[in-house]
This record gives C-alpha cells, sequence and structure tokens, in this order.
C-alpha cells in the first residue's frame, strides 16, 4: 500500500531507493535495582561504556580531515570528550549507582533527565542549545551500555540507501558512509538543521520535519524521496513510481537541454546586456555557480557557515571561506551579506522559536549592531579577503538611514583599525543594503545616497508587505508575489536605483521562476540572482526575448489591480513573446510544500498558479 | 589565601558572547587536571567548575559577576588560570 508523508523540503531532487532506518532515540529504560554485592560491577560497566564512547570518538577525531570530517564536527566530539570526564554527568551517574543502587544505564538517564530540567530553564537559547551535546553524548554511552548498538555505519548494508532518521546530531553525521546514503528523511528539523545542510553540501534530496516517519517507514521499504517538494512516499504504486521515473527524466532533459545556454552571454535579442547571478550558501557553491553560468554571485548567504559551527567561527576561518568564493569567481563579483541571524536562528536544534515573532525580532543587522564583536570579526574577514577579487558587502533588513549609517560608520571604524595594524584588506569595497521592508522601499531615495547598489530580498518583501508567514498552511495562497503591492515597490526602488544611478538587484526565488521573470524585467530590474540550478532557465529565456517588447508591458502591469489578474496578463504577454517556450512543460519546476508533480497534461495556468506560490 | 589553603576571586565575564561552549570547555579544561576543588557561582547559584555541564548551567552572559573559590594544593594555580582565561576574553575577538 501506497503512503505519502509530507515534510519540508530540505534539499532538491528524487531519489528512489531501499529504505533504511537509523534509531538515534534510546529505547525507553527501566528501573532496575542492582544488588549491593553487585554495585562495584555496575560502576565498571559504567566506566567501560564511557570508557568505548572514549575510543569510538577518538576514532572519528583520528580519521580527522582524511575523511573529510568538518572541523566544526570534531570541535562538537571534542566537547563531547569533556562531557565525558565531566563529574555531573559521569560522577553524579556514579553516585546514584552506589547510592540508589540503580542501573548504570536508569542512573545515568535520570541524570541527563535532571540536566534537561536545568537547562529547559535557560532563557539564552545559545545555552540551552548545549543541553543536544549532553544529550547526544549521553545517548552515545547508553548504546555502549545496552550493547549491540554500533555507530552508524558500521552496519549499513553495502548497497545505496535512503537514511530515515528522528533526527541526525552532528556526531552522527560525522560517521556516515557518505557515498551509500542517496537521500535523507528526517521526523524533526527545518531548512536549517544539521541534516537540511548536511545534504545539500552533498548534494542528495532531504525532506525534514516528517511527521510520523518512523512508524510508516519500515527497513528495506522502497521509498520515493522528493526533496524538491517535501514528499516521502512509502511502497510507491507502480503508477507513482512511473510518473517519478518520468519526472526524473524530465529534469535531467530539461536540464541537457538548458545547460547548453548557461555558458553563453546574457543578453537579449536586441542587445540589452542583463546580469544573472547565483545565491550561495557555502563557498563550494561557487563552483556550480560557474558551471551553470553565473554571472556572479549575487547573494552569499554567511549564515551558513555560522550555523554549522558551534563555537562562532573565527575571522581566520571567515576570511578562508570568503576567500575561496571569491578566487572561485575569479574577477566575478561577489555579494557577501553579513549575517542575517537572529536569536531564534543560532538555536536550530531547538524546534521552538524563542521570540513571539522572530522574523520581526532580534535578527539580521539589528543583531549585529547589538553584537559588536562578532559584527568587527565578520567585517574584518570580509574586508580582508576583498583582496582576492571582486567583493561587495551588503548589509541585511536595513529598515530605514539612521541604522545603514550606524552600520557604516562601524565599517569604518573597523577600516581604520585595519590600517592601523597595517592589515591589507580592500579599502574600496562597495557596499550595498538589502530591501526587503516596505520602509526601506519608502526611503530608497535617501539610502542610496549612501550605498553602491541595492538587492531587493522579494522573500522578506513580500513577507513583511503583505503580512504573509509563508510556512502557515492556511494564508500560504496569500503569499503571491505578483502582489500589485509588491511590483509597485519594486518598481518604485528600480526607478530610485535608476535616478540616482545604482545597480538594483532581485535575490528572492521570485528572480528564478520564469515568469515572474519577465514581470521583473518589464519593471525595470535588470540584475537577477537565483539559486545556481535555475539560472540556465533564465538565461535561456532572456536570450529569446527583446527588452522593447517588455517596456509597456511593465507600464500596463502596475495598473492592474490584482495579482490573479497580472498573473493572466502576464501569462498571455509571455505566450505571445516568447511562443516556442515550454510553458507547458513547467510542472518539472518545483510547485510547492507538499504537492506531488503533476501530470503532463496539466492545464498550464494551474501549473503557473501553484509555481508562483511556492 | 586565606583559611586552610582556601582562595577567592571575583571576576566579570567580558567577552561579548559570555561563558558559551567553547569558553566553557576551555576554562574547564583549564582546572580539571589541578589538585584541588574549585567552584563557581553566580547570585546564589554554585557549580563544580571541573564540570562542563555544571559551568554552562550558570549560563554567565556578558557582564556577569562570578566568584571563583578554590580550595587545596592547587587552588591558587586554578584560580589564576580561570582570571587568566576571564581576562583575555578567552582568546576572543
Amino acid at each position: 500500500m501506497e503512503t505519502q508523508l509530507t515534510g519540508i523540503p530540505a534539499s532538491t531532487g528524487v531519489v528512489i531507493g531501499p529504505a533504511r532506518l537509523y534509531h538515534t532515540q534510546v529505547p525507553k529504560i527501566r528501573p532496575r535495582t542492582i544488588e549491593p554485592d553487585a554495585v562495584d560491577l555496575e560502576v565498571e560497566r559504567l566506566h567501560r561504556a564511557v570508557a568505548v564512547s572514549r575510543e569510538q570518538i577518538w576514532g572519528v577525531l583520528g580519521r580527522g580531515d582524511a575523511q573529510g570530517i568538518d572541523h566544526t564536527v570534531q570541535d562538537i566530539l571534542k566537547t563531547h570528550l569533556v562531557f565525558l570526564k565531566d563529574p555531573m554527568l559521569i560522577g553524579r551517574t556514579e553516585q546514584r549507582i552506589r547510592e540508589q543502587r540503580e542501573s548504570a544505564e536508569y542512573a545515568l538517564a535520570q541524570v541527563v533527565g535532571d540536566a534537561e530540567r536545568i537547562f529547559s530553564r535557560q532563557e539564552d537559547p545559545v545555552f540551552r542549545e548545549r543541553f543536544a551535546d549532553i544529550q547526544d553524548v549521553a545517548r552515545r554511552v547508553l548504546r555502549n551500555l545496552l550493547g549491540g548498538m554500533t555507530d552508524l555505519g558500521a552496519d549499513l548494508p553495502q548497497e545505496q540507501v535512503i537514511l530515515i532518521a528522528h533526527d541526525l546530531s552532528p556526531s552522527d553525521t560525522a560517521t556516515l558512509p557518505k557515498d551509500r546514503i542517496i537521500g535523507f528523511a528526517t521526523e524533526v528539523g527545518g531548512p536549517t538543521s544539521h541534516t537540511a545542510i548536511l545534504a545539500r553540501s552533498l548534494r542528495i534530496p532531504a525532506v525534514v520535519g516528517v511527521a510520523g516517519l518512523l512508524e510508516q517507514v519500515g527497513d528495506a521499504d522502497t521509498v520515493i524521496l522528493d526533496g524538491s517538494h517535501g514528499m516521502v512516499v512509502v511502497g510507491p504504486s507502480v503508477e507513482t513510481r512511473q510518473r517519478y521515473e518520468r519526472t526524473g527524466r524530465q529534469i535531467q532533459a530539461d536540464e541537457n537541454r538548458l545547460r547548453t545556454y548557461a555558458l553563453l552571454p546574457t543578453v537579449t535579442l536586441d542587445g540589452h546586456v542583463l546580469d544573472v547571478s547565483a545565491n550561495i550558501e557555502l563557498p563550494d557553491e561557487a563552483k556550480d555557480a560557474l558551471q551553470y553560468g553565473a554571472g556572479g554571485i549575487g547573494l552569499f548567504r554567511t549564515e551558513y557557515l555560522f550555523m554549522r559551527a558551534r563555537n562562532l567561527p573565527s575571522e581566520e576561518e571567515q576570511f578562508q571561506a570568503y576567500r575561496s568564493a571569491l578566487e572561485y569567481m575569479e574577477g566575478r563579483p561577489v555579494v557577501i551579506r553579513t549575517l542575517d541571524l537572529g536569536g531564534d536562528k543560532f538555536a536550530h536544534t531547538i524546534p521552538v522559536p524563542d521570540e513571539m515573532n522572530p522574523f520581526m525580532g532580534w535578527r539580521a543587522i539589528r543583531f549585529c549592531l547589538q553584537n559588536r564583536g562578532l559584527f568587527r570579526t565578520q567585517l574584518r574577514a570580509i574586508l580582508r579577503a576583498g583582496v582576492y577579487g571582486r567583493a561587495r558587502m551588503m548589509f541585511p533588513m536595513i529598515s530605514g538611514v539612521r541604522e545603514l549609517r550606524e552600520a557604516l560608520a562601524f565599517l569604518e571604524e573597523v577600516k581604520e583599525e585595519l590600517r592601523k595594524e597595517k592589515v591589507k584588506f580592500e579599502e574600496h569595497i562597495p557596499v550595498g543594503g538589502m530591501i526587503e521592508l516596505p520602509s526601506a522601499v519608502m526611503v530608497a531615495e535617501d539610502l542610496a545616497r549612501y550605498l553602491d547598489f541595492f538587492s531587493i530580498g522579494s522573500n522578506d518583501l513580500i513577507q513583511y508587505s503583505l503580512a504573509v508567514d509563508r510556512i502557515n498552511e492556511k494564508i500560504a495562497h496569500l503569499y503571491q508575489p505578483l502582489h500589485p503591492g509588491v511590483l509597485r515597490m519594486i518598481r518604485h526602488v528600480a526607478r530610485v536605483g535608476n535616478r540616482q544611478g545604482i545597480p538594483v538587484e532581485i535575490c528572492g526565488e521570485m528572480a528564478a521562476n520564469p515568469l515572474c521573470c519577465l514581470v521583473l524585467l518589464g519593471l525595470g530590474i535588470e540584475r537577477l540572482s537565483m539559486s545556481p540550478v535555475a539560472i540556465p532557465r533564465v538565461k535561456a529565456i532572456i536570450r529569446s526575448i527583446r527588452m522593447d517588447q517588455l517596456s509597456l508591458f511593465g507600464e500596463r502591469i502596475l495598473s492592474i489591480s490584482t495579482a490573479e489578474q497580472v498573473e493572466r496578463y502576464a501569462l498571455r504577454v509571455a505566450r505571445r513573446i516568447l511562443p516556442f517556450y515550454p510553458w507547458d512543460e513547467e510542472q518539472a519546476m518545483p510547485v510547492g510544500h507538499g504537492q506531488p508533480p503533476r501530470e503532463a497534461e496539466t492545464n498550464m495556468d494551474l501549473v503557473v498558479e501553484a509555481s508562483l506560490r511556492r | 589565601m586565606n583559611e586552610t589553603g582556601t582562595v577567592r576571586k571575583e571576576v566579570v565575564i567580558l567577552n561579548a558572547l559570555g561563558l558559551h561552549a567553547r569558553p566553557a570547555a576551555l576554562l574547564v579544561q583549564a582546572v580539571s587536571n589541578l589538585n584541588c576543588k574549585i567552584w563557581i557561582t553566580k547570585d546564589d547559584y554554585t557549580v563544580n567548575a571541573k564540570s562542563l555541564m555544571g559551568v554552562l548551567t550558570l549560563v554567565a552572559a556578558q557582564g556577569s559577576a562570578l566568584v571563583i573559590t578554590a580550595k587545596g594544593e592547587d587552588a591558587q594555580r586554578a584560580v589564576d588560570r580561570v582570571v587568566e582565561l576571564v581576562e583575555g576574553k578567552f582568546g576572543e575577538e
């Protein structure tokens, strides 16, 4: 029987393969009383399990970089070694065995339970998160106490599997045999969980946050994992399987066809040169960006450098990361966005946000301006790396002039510091601001006086101006990129940029959507930045149109009063100016959370509509 | 140094992020092999400074005042090491 489960798409792609369950959770441990004369033996059993745990960790650390283990994961494992000597963890467990005559497993579980109570009271998520380390290390000791459970990897079959787990900790992923895993699905976690980031860096599909996953999937069950739509299909029917195989082939065929466009110049039929750049999260992705024909990096999100690590990345680590992205890009511009992280995003292992309204909370530039030490480190790293290519710096979530001036003054301070230290850095780094708050749109004219470029963050701009949290299913249909309110704001920013002579880029998902892309060009946006894989398609479109066909189109669109009408009108125009574009094959595009790919004969309007709302 | 080799010292956490994982681990490692008992007190909460779990539960953010108390042969050395780490902002920034 086929079962479809939905979760959060965390890493794109579709795979079909056998499931492999990995039990990271420890079975419930029942109290067991130890005979008085067996107490010493029980204590010894505990210490043996601790010793085995230490050996396992040293084993992983010993293999170290040879196995490609991230140094941040190494740091975590080193912390685990400290916990294995901890008098509050191991010492108290021993004390409980001796005094209460509890079994080692039960005593340890109780101690961890006490710790959980202490940590869950902490208000600061950075501290609360540390509990995950204690749980992780305790789980390892428990597994060794219970015996028969080995590290993931040792007991994986040789064939390639889709790994199914409740959650994966950094120490789990450190020991993964990565060559044998073709996809991940986990019960918990969000798009920035450790599993999600790992999957993206391995370029294999992942779906996270799948409720009820472990009850529905059995070992060796055939599973379809659709990381683009957040779907897990267990025991697929022949038809479903064929549909997915067809979709997979079509994606491949589309990709091959589009790849031919990747390395051609981004120029319209009437000679307008536009720019299509890539959004990346890790320095290595710059290689993909080049392969897919990016003119530069329009958005280097630096959050991931921070989220991968349990500790803050040092200036040197950041410097190396920025430098390598710049070097990969060989003189093409690279826009490095300063940290767009908030209180909630630091605590990615904790599912519950700590602010009532984290998107409007302590994040991005607000956070950085109040954490000058951390901000200084990042600015220094970017300035220093700037020598190795065409670096640009960008501040996220600017709400107005005052905030921007504060950030710029601090940047000057940091530059002065570097000058005094006689450290080599890029003195004239262009500085841009993200336009993603409605207030920034309204004061764009004023902001432009301080900035070298604008970048419209359409995802947030849509969310903030329509007051729609698109994660919320009940209102997801209101998340409309083509809402006239949004389009008029974008038009305003484009005009301001034009008047003030500064470039305006757009770096949201909207830019990658073929229809939205035409609309944006019509509104006067000439620089688009998107995920690398989306670039060839957009280039193909740009190379097939004339800009003069779009100028009236943009004006007319601004007079339309509903998103639905804009969409219908845009589609009509799109079909006229691009009759040969395969609009009817659009189902190869991501459609939205939890929706399976549609059949080829799907009504075009439905597909476009759905893809616009993704 | 006062009665029976007890050393006591007050320090204020200076680094921006406080006694989070890395500094806490550094602190614990700095004292764990010394021959003494050592505690850290914040307000009226005291933990064993040789316990990472304990030190983390202090939630000592920037500006927190901590009292370090050590007893035993290496008490002075232990306190000195902690003070050095705290004043050196744990090598951050």
